[in-house]
């Protein structure tokens, strides 16, 4: 048995997992937003976005205009939503914004949807990133793994795996 | 050692050789030297740490609170990879094996090219000499892949042999 | 197990490196042609537009515990041919219509509304030519009243491409616009306090 051996073996695995996740972290720290790519798994914004699509978004922009697709996040609620900016109104001397959004296919604005009382979302606040790029169809996989026990098992296996078998 | 390995996949070959060397040298009464392997372990494993603390905050803390941290550890990560990158290309340099005897001191460094069965070896003594030479792996594996390390011992103790003759 | 992980690992590492490549050059060709086509010069008319004030106490039209909130209507004539935003990655086009100003009490806060919004899907579509069109969405504004303004009306575009980037873009043509005053009624009068800060 040698321990540096197994040790060199072990660091391979671990390698795997670490860089994947640094490199989300990155990434998230370099758009600002803790989501940098989601996958929309509303039809909300049909047909401009389906379930299953990935959104790459970026949250440097202090102001967001209207038209502008952004991702926001409701107090309490989990999931985030995806919907086009209807209204803003900033104030130029404390540089805060206000924001109203609506799905592109619903019929009314987004207020019942934001949180108690509420009837304007907080650009600082509340969003999570403005939609900047688009690749359609690629994100179901992650919905089917996230919503498949048995997937997300196999895939940390095969990554295992994939890792400790490597030479490389 | 006992297990048998597909010969005709390069990685294989050389990790296989690459492990066998310790025994070789101990049996030409070499003591194996730790320092280039428990370095690389080292930052390997701080890497690792880093990761895993990036990990372990992402958990804990929301995202605003954990940016500054996680700005640190993202730091942290790039420099530590990049000290690491630099060690293996630099200073390890495919450095497998050191070992020393009473008044001898031997760095064993191994390459093998894709698709290539040559296991490519540079040996270094005490005195900075250096010889290269190249062992055919198909010359101590037998048919079922299993490494003759008789041969393989055979092979290190001639070669060692001619390089003090030629170094005196 | 014939490197099967080897395999794996090589093929994930082609097939990044293409996706890469493939994504450069996906919006690379996108963005010239855009350019090639001049999309950024566009050009739109808007005319005709006919505001009209409403007072509204309901939720949904902005008012914050019954106070009573300024609604905006308008109708309007548009015309303009977007055409050449539809190329060979363009899946829709969002054009939407909108109205920017400065508020009355704090002048510092400038504010743009959308008023009304279409999706074209196809190149047929993208020839607007709008006759006494109404105003999809009733506006008001985050103080109680929005009349006495001065307010530009600006057609804007969004391209939602099949794949890379989301491309925006104005067209040329403002249209300015001041809103009538509108006589305090009775219930406004008691109400001056602001409902929203910002």
């Amino acid at each position: 048995m040698n321990l540096r051996l197994e040790l060199t073996r072990f660091l391979n695995l671990c390698f795997a997992l670490a860089s994947a996740f640094m490199f989300w972290k990155g990434l998230s720290i370099v758009t600002n937003s803790h989501s940098p790519i989601v996958v929309v798994l509303s039809g909300s914004m049909e047909p401009a976005f389906q379930r299953g699509d990935i959104l790459f978004l970026w949250n440097r922009n202090e102001l967001n205009k209207v038209g502008d697709v952004v991702v926001y996040e409701v107090d309490n609620k989990e999931i985030p939503i995806v919907h086009r900016v209807l209204r803003e109104h900033v104030d130029e001397t404390s540089g805060k914004q206000l924001l109203l959004t609506k799905g592109d296919n619903n019929a009314g604005n987004d207020i019942p949807l934001y949180a108690k009382r509420k009837i304007y979302l907080h650009k600082e606040k509340d969003i999570v990133g403005t939609v900047k790029g688009y690749i359609p169809q690629l994100g179901y996989i992650t919905i089917w793994i996230s919503e498949n026990k048995y997937a997300k098992m196999g895939l940390m296996g095969l990554i295992a795996l994939s890792a400790l078998l490597s030479n490389e | 050692m006992s297990k048998p390995i597909n010969v005709y996949s390069t990685p294989d070959l050389r990790q296989t050789l690459d492990e066998a060397l310790p025994d070789v040298f101990k049996r030409l009464n070499y003591e194996q030297s730790f320092k280039l392997i428990d370095t690389k372990l080292i930052i390997g494993y701080s890497i690792a740490v880093v990761a895993a603390i990036s990990f372990l905050l992402d958990k804990k803390l929301k995202f605003e609170e954990a940016l500054l941290y996680q700005k640190v550890l993202v730091g942290s990560y790039a420099i530590l990879s990049a000290v690491f990158w630099y060690f293996n290309n630099y200073i390890e340099k495919g450095v497998k094996y050191t070992g020393y005897s009473k008044e001898k001191a031997i760095v064993v460094a191994t390459k093998m090219t894709k698709y290539d069965y040559n296991y490519q070896v540079t040996l270094r003594n005490e005195a900075g000499s250096v010889i290269k030479t190249t062992l055919p792996a198909n010359t101590v594996f037998d048919e079922q892949g299993y490494l003759q390390t008789d041969l393989l011992f055979k092979w290190f103790e001639e070669k060692l042999d001619s390089f003090y003759k030629k170094a005196k | 197990m014939f490197s099967l992980s080897q395999r794996f690992q090589q093929t994930s590492n082609q097939a990044l490196s293409f996706a890469i490549f493939a994504a450069a050059f996906v919006v690379a060709t996108f963005c010239a042609q855009l350019y090639q086509d001049n999309v950024f010069g566009l050009s739109s008319s808007i005319g005709n537009i006919q505001p009209q004030i409403n007072v509204r106490t309901s939720r949904f039209y902005g008012s914050v515990n019954g106070r009573p909130k300024e609604n905006l209507k308008i109708s309007f004539d548009l015309e303009s041919d977007l055409t050449p935003l539809f190329n060979w990655n363009t899946k829709q086009i969002f054009v939407y219509l909108t109205a920017e100003y400065n508020g009355l009490k704090k002048p510092s806060v400038k504010s743009e509304v959308t008023l009304w919004d279409s999706i074209i899907t196809d190149k047929e579509g993208a020839v607007i030519s709008l006759n006494n069109a109404k105003s999809k969405y009733s506006v008001w504004d985050i103080e109680e009243k929005l009349s006495d303004r001065n307010l530009t009306f600006k057609l804007h575009w969004n391209i939602q491409p099949w794949i890379g980037p989301l491309v925006y873009g104005e067209t040329n043509g403002e249209s300015p616009v001041t809103l009538p005053q509108t006589k305090p009624k009775s219930q406004s009068a008691r109400t001056s306090k602001r409902s929203e800060a910002v």
